[in-house]
């Protein structure tokens, strides 16, 4: 359509008015190839905009973590009298100096998970350069590190606040989660993928897990509260008059039903929320072992347990630590079930027992982040360095398993 | 009886290989049995998860239903005592609206007296005031929360999804396996990164520095070329958002949510076969009409259901919106505003602003359950999505 009549009678053109026999050609072609190379070259160009964005969130919230955080983490003394002593040139000042050096410690770990995997030639140099810049930073930070933080409870004062129950708690509930987790997700990982008939049955586990894995994380918490904290109320409510005692509060296995909100209920609460990443990242695991060898070893006569405990397991179990790894940093940085389920935020006691109050790092971190004072939000920033330098260590653990993994199937 | 004697069985069949002997045939068949017996109540532990949450929620959300308490009830002309009794079953009356005269004789219009209510199933479905714990009159009408919630995922499906998609496309499609070795794990670090730290990140860093001082700056342009008049109260440039605001949250959310989606994309988009790209290229295309007309569709329902999983995960966060979003459940289209989401609302009373068992710690409860529903659908629906539109290749 190259003129449009309109209703006065005058007509106006819509393409230009004079135009080469070589330009007729070209418009009537779809699309130039010129124009498909450019539009391709602009979307490569977005495409390199969008995911230099994604890299940048990432470095701007290590950096500014960092930042904030390492006030509370640094023996303020100590970098006093060390700036005055070799007065370090720097434009941050002396705290925002060793920032920096807390930065170039981060940089310096994600460097060697970002280049672990790289196939260059350089590889070697540039991965030992980096162990080695983390190493001198962390034996340099060591000397600065305020270990008052570690060994701490929390306080109404910034400067005597540490994360001693929190991390605490942290380790014990994590330890229960993977204590019952990893049984019980490779065990329905195993059933699904050697043992489960076709069936219905089968189908709807299969599509029970995946909605589980969709399911809210608070919600889960909900569950934990009724049905682990409380026992659906079958043994009472009251906390100091339990329906059923086994051993004494100064025994660390001492039973108390109703559980009541401690490590153990926390435990089997988070349990409920890693459960499904578990069982789908064991299943890939499995899945990925080639049949050859289950045929091989059911053509030998073992029964299906024998060839699975024998044959798949062993072959698997790298990639199936992988997701637990990947699992178990998951319940690690998880805070809104145990919220839920009733753990104090303020806690001066390292848990004793089974049923022991506690309170873990991410809620501790969320109690010093919702406080409007400064010095409480930089406490949290250093709470998140701590949090932080677990995981990423957990991510590397992970990605190197993985890299020895991949290596060895090639 | 039966399954100890199977366990002492197995027992012994395990010493027995222990012991270096060969293992009859039956007693490798009762092991197998035994353990399969055993990984099929593991995976039973699923199923039975399941129906603990729908049956804890349902029967915690009747107990909200069913919790009478004290509303106020305005006097009208004519109420007696006894006839509100007799409407209301009890009727409790406010002191101070009686005058001093007491026990109160006769009750004057427009004073309120307290009668016994439970909250309505209608009105929490369709009520538009959250007010639970404020005023003498307590509203539970969820739709505030869900707007909260709506309006957080709104903005980080807007943030996430496009630059979530292309990154996805750019992993799979452009980036050459070196490039995607490095930026793969950037993704990973970003996707186990807790989600109280991105909380910390929205309130500290995107909040002041990335909404705040922008909007401080129009602002302060706009005043200086005569656009916006000063305000007289606070003549300086003024910020948009306050401390709390669903943008913030939202962007966070978002920020969470990006490697979900980038991700799960690029197993979809991985997942097309070759060959459907020789085509292409053997017919002239450029990498960007493979990408878009060839690889994009054919993997377009991976995509949707890596779509509607990460908004079931931005549906569900909590930590971020509970630090960073505000505590003031609002029915507001403004995103500079605070907002607050079901799941805030969740965290606000588990962390002790109720009296336990009471009607609004209940309410969480009910809360609790619009959510499961609203996430449960979505993850139901991309599960459809992926199985009925897949294309299968040979």
């Amino acid at each position: 359509m190259s003129r449009a009549s309109f209703a006065d009678g005058s007509v106006t053109r819509l393409s230009p008015p004079r135009r080469t026999p070589a330009e007729i050609v070209a418009s009537a072609a779809p699309k130039s190839a010129a124009r498909r190379v450019a539009v391709n070259r602009a979307f490569l160009i977005t495409c390199l905009v969008c995911t230099t964005l994604a890299v940048l969130v990432l470095v701007v919230l290590l950096i500014s973590i960092a930042f904030t955080g390492g006030h509370w983490l640094m023996a303020v003394d100590r970098v006093a009298a060390f700036d005055s002593a070799w007065s370090i040139p720097g434009p941050f000042g002396s705290l925002g100096n060793v920032a920096a050096f807390v930065g170039a410690g981060l940089v310096a770990l994600l460097s060697i998970l970002l280049f672990a995997p790289l196939k260059l030639s350089l590889r070697r140099v540039v991965l030992s350069v980096f162990l080695v810049a983390l190493a001198l930073s962390c034996w340099g930070l060591w000397g600065f590190i305020r270990t008052d933080f570690f060994t701490e409870f929390a306080s109404r004062f910034p400067h005597k606040a540490g994360i001693r129950a929190p991390l605490w708690g942290s380790i014990w509930v994590c330890a229960i989660c993977g204590i019952v987790a990893l049984p019980i997700g490779i065990a329905t990982a195993i059933y699904l993928e050697e043992f489960a008939p076709k069936n219905r049955l089968t189908n709807f586990i299969r599509l029970n897990i995946s909605n589980l894995s969709g399911v809210p994380s608070i919600v889960y918490g909900i569950i934990g509260l009724t049905a682990f904290a409380r026992l659906f109320s079958i043994f009472g409510t009251a906390r100091d008059q339990p329906g059923f005692e086994f051993g004494t509060p100064e025994q660390w296995f001492y039973l108390r039903l109703p559980f009541g909100s401690g490590v153990l209920a926390g435990g089997l609460t988070l349990m409920l929320v890693v459960l499904p990443i578990v069982i789908i990242s064991s299943q890939e695991a499995l899945r990925a072992v080639p049949g050859t060898l289950r045929q091989g070893a059911l053509a030998m006569g073992s029964t299906r347990w024998q060839m699975v405990w024998r044959m798949t397991l062993p072959a698997s179990i790298p990639s199936i630590m992988t997701g637990a790894i990947l699992a178990m940093s998951r319940a690690i940085g998880e805070a809104a079930p145990l919220l839920v389920l009733g753990v104090p935020l303020f806690m001066r006691r390292t848990p004793e027992n089974l049923m022991s109050d506690f309170t873990v790092l991410p809620l501790q971190i969320y109690r010093w982040a919702a406080d409007p004072r400064q010095d409480f939000r930089d406490l949290a920033a250093s709470g998140i360095i701590v949090l932080l330098v677990v995981l990423l260590s957990f991510n590397a653990i992970a990605i190197f398993i993985r890299q020895k993994l991949q290596k060895q199937l090639q | 009886m039966s399954l100890l004697a199977v366990r002492a069985a197995a027992a012994a069949a395990a010493e027995a290989a222990n012991r270096g002997k060969i293992r009859s045939r039956a007693v490798r068949a009762l092991s197998d049995r035994t353990m399969r017996f055993l990984l099929f109540c593991a995976a039973l532990f699923s199923i039975v998860t399941t129906f603990a949450i729908i049956l804890v929620l349902l029967v915690e959300t009747v107990k909200f239903f069913s919790i009478s308490y004290a509303a106020p009830l305005a006097i009208t002309q004519g109420d007696t005592i006894a006839s509100i009794e007799a409407a209301h079953g009890d009727a409790e009356v406010l002191a101070p609206m009686n005058h001093g005269i007491w026990p109160p004789t006769t009750l004057d219009p427009g004073s309120f007296v307290n009668v016994p209510t439970t909250p309505s199933v209608v009105d929490f479905l369709f009520g538009t005031r959250w007010e639970p714990l404020l005023g003498a009159e307590r509203h539970f009408g969820i739709l505030p929360l869900v707007a909260g919630t709506v309006m957080v995922t709104v903005i980080a499906a807007i943030f996430a999804m496009p630059i979530g998609l292309i990154t996805a496309i750019f992993l799979s499609e452009y980036a050459r396996p070196r490039t995607r070795a490095i930026l793969k794990p950037i993704l990973e670090v970003l996707a186990g990164i807790p989600t109280v730290v991105y909380g910390f990140f929205a309130l500290m860093v995107i909040t002041p520095y990335g909404l705040q001082a922008p909007s401080r700056f129009l602002t302060g342009l706009m005043l200086d070329l005569g656009i916006l008049r000063p305000d007289p109260i606070d003549p300086g440039p003024s910020a948009i958002f306050g401390g709390f605001n669903a943008m913030g949250a939202g962007l966070a959310v978002g920020i969470m949510i990006l490697p979900i989606v980038s991700s799960l994309s690029e197993d979809a988009l991985r997942a097309v076969p070759r060959s459907l790209r020789d085509a292409a290229y053997g017919l002239g295309c450029t990498r960007f009409d493979v990408s878009t007309r060839v690889v994009v569709p054919a993997a377009l329902s991976g995509i949707t259901a890596s779509f509607l999983l990460a908004m079931a995960r931005a549906i569900g966060e909590t930590m971020i919106v509970a630090l960073a979003a505000g505590g003031l459940a609002q029915l507001t289209l403004n995103p500079a505003d605070q907002m607050q989401t079901m799941t805030a609302y969740m965290v606000q009373i588990f962390l002790g602003d109720a009296p336990a068992f009471s009607v609004e710690y209940q309410s969480s409860f009910a809360v609790a359950s619009v959510l499961f529903v609203m996430t449960l659908s979505m993850a139901v629906l991309g599960s459809i999505i992926l199985r009925r539109f897949r294309e299968e290749y040979e």
